[in-house]
């Protein structure tokens, strides 16, 4: 047979081998870890962070606010860390119950420092839980 | 046929010999991928049927009795609290179960929850990645990420154009109906099974070649225009305000309901539950226009007041946005349920097997060329020989 065949036995090997990865892609476990479940307000809340970070660098959370029987009805959702002057809020964005956002921690020790979450309502008045981030796990804050 | 024939410029045989060199590279160059291709989305047609016979928890005996949405509502959010709800659906036909699509706060994949459409009583669970999904997604990117789709969809051009070129290749095709010939050897057998084929699933190539085509000129739409699909409208803050921060979603049966009153020949397919507060709940379905895939039909309602926010039907649509929403059912052949997928099933089959008896008649065809050309002139290249000494334009 002539040259023709290899090219095309390269694209039907490479779509396999796509649709291989794609497999272990989707079933492999999120690289998150839950940091605080528990309450927030009238919802429930659970806070994970996707990577490991130490001081002075950026940390990424999802918040997944739920509420069984109804729909948690906030207008924005924010957080910030408590200890530091310069922390401005990050405003979390996303679609659904899960909302995330990136926040850089202060440089120094963690202990004693706290993150801020603020749920803002439609009426103006808002949610707030404060969680230290000594309680996340040595994983998440180095 | 007179030798001056085949070689004068400009001549019928001339242009018959271009469409075949033509027919052979787009069928035989690209076959293995185009066959993937055909293949895939054959089985993709009647994906949610293999689906029913591998899970049993997709099962539900057939009634007559109206789809109870608020009860697998309920069951489903008692049995995922933390879940957010993405949709519910109808059975797919009689003897499937409904499906709820979830999802979780541990899963980057929705979840598929089943439950009996009559009872909602929840009766099993799936990942996203059916066998139908697995298919379809196959099928539709090659899970390639963004270019897989052009990959994919450049083939409704080839298959164009073998097509066409098939047509004037094929002298007198529309007498080929009901010929076949079986006793003048291999090549010839399969040759007219390949023509015979051809002939009777012309049409499906067509649509299939024409919504492929339509594929890859809506995928450059997406990526190079701001080009997108008919959206579903929000609400406005104010109707927020009126709720506190724990809002119970309307009554899903008195949102079909009222759905109901207003499209009468609504048949609920699909309803969509909101992702956030300000998204609406769409009742989606059927609504006695032919050929439109079940979005198309749409009643848009408050998430809270379940008040009506708009009503889309497909006779309200622009010919453009009508065909938009026309090319998946022509595409899939789901249009006329289990029946109309059976028939675009069998057709699949045999534009698949149309791939392969033209990619080993090509193949047979490049072989014995090659030899003559090895034993007569080794520096003549394959395509250069000329194709009708070989005998291999078909007959009308």
């Amino acid at each position: 047979m002539g040259k023709w065949k290899y090219p095309q036995l390269l694209v039907l090997v490479l779509a396999l081998v796509l649709a291989v990865l794609f497999c272990l892609d989707v079933t492999r476990a999120p690289e998150s870890v839950e940091i605080y479940k528990g309450d927030f307000g009238p919802w429930h809340l659970r806070l994970a962070a996707g990577e490991r970070v130490a001081p002075g660098e950026t940390l990424v959370l999802t918040a997944w606010i739920s509420s069984p029987g109804a729909r948690p009805n906030y207008r924005r959702l924010e957080v910030s860390v408590t200890s530091s002057q310069q922390s401005q809020p990050t405003n979390m964005v996303g679609s659904g119950l899960a909302r995330s956002g990136r926040l850089r921690l202060p440089p120094g020790e963690a202990g004693g420092t706290q993150l801020l979450l603020r749920a803002e309502l439609w009426d103006g008045t808002s949610v707030t839980k404060k969680i230290p981030l000594a309680a996340m796990p040595e994983s998440v804050a180095r | 046929m007179a030798k001056s024939d085949r070689t004068r410029p400009g001549s019928r045989w001339f242009n018959r010999r271009f469409a075949f060199k033509l027919h052979g590279w787009c069928g035989f160059l690209l076959s293995i991928l185009l066959f993937t291709i055909c293949l895939s989305g054959t089985l993709a047609v009647v994906g949610n049927e293999i689906d029913w016979l591998l899970n049993p928890d997709m099962r539900a005996a057939p009634s007559s009795e109206p789809t109870a949405w608020s009860a697998i509502h309920r069951n489903v959010q008692a049995r995922y609290p933390e879940a957010q709800l993405l949709w519910l659906g109808a059975p797919v036909e009689p003897g499937f179960a409904a499906e709820a699509v979830i999802r979780r706060h541990d899963l980057e994949q929705p979840w598929r929850v089943y439950a009996d459409p009559y009872s909602g009583e929840i009766q099993g669970e799936a990942s996203w990645l059916t066998a139908q999904r697995f298919l379809r997604d196959f099928h539709m990117y090659l899970f390639t990420p963004h270019w897989g789709k052009y990959i994919v969809t450049v083939f409704g051009l080839t298959m164009l154009v073998s097509m066409l070129t098939g047509i004037i290749v094929y002298r007198k095709w529309w007498k080929g109906f009901f010929t076949f010939e079986r006793e003048r050897g291999r090549r010839i057998l399969w040759g007219s099974v390949h023509k015979l084929l051809g002939v009777w699933s012309l049409w499906f190539v067509a649509v299939i070649a024409i919504t492929g085509t339509w594929y890859f000129v809506e995928a450059l739409l997406f990526d190079f225009t701001n080009f997108a699909y008919i959206g579903l409208p929000t609400v406005d803050d104010d109707d927020l305000s009126e709720h506190g921060p724990l809002a119970p979603l309307a009554d899903l049966d008195a949102v079909v309901a009222r759905a109901k009153q207003e499209v009468p020949s609504l048949q609920v397919a699909l309803v969509r539950l909101p992702a956030s507060s300000r998204d609406v709940i769409s009742v989606q379905g059927q609504a006695g226009a032919i050929l439109v895939r079940d979005r198309t039909n749409r009643v848009n309602f408050r998430p809270f007041s379940g008040e009506v926010v708009s009503v889309q039907l497909a006779q309200d649509l622009s010919p453009a946005w009508r065909w938009v929403d026309t090319a998946d059912p022509l595409h899939f052949g789901d249009f006329g349920g289990l029946w109309s997928k059976l028939i675009w099933f069998g057709f699949g089959l045999a534009l698949s097997a149309m791939i392969l008896t033209g990619a080993w008649l090509y193949l047979r065809r490049v072989r014995r060329l090659g030899d003559r050309s090895d034993a007569a002139d080794p520096g003549v290249g394959i395509t250069d020989e000329p194709i009708a000494a070989a005998g291999a334009l078909p007959r009308g």
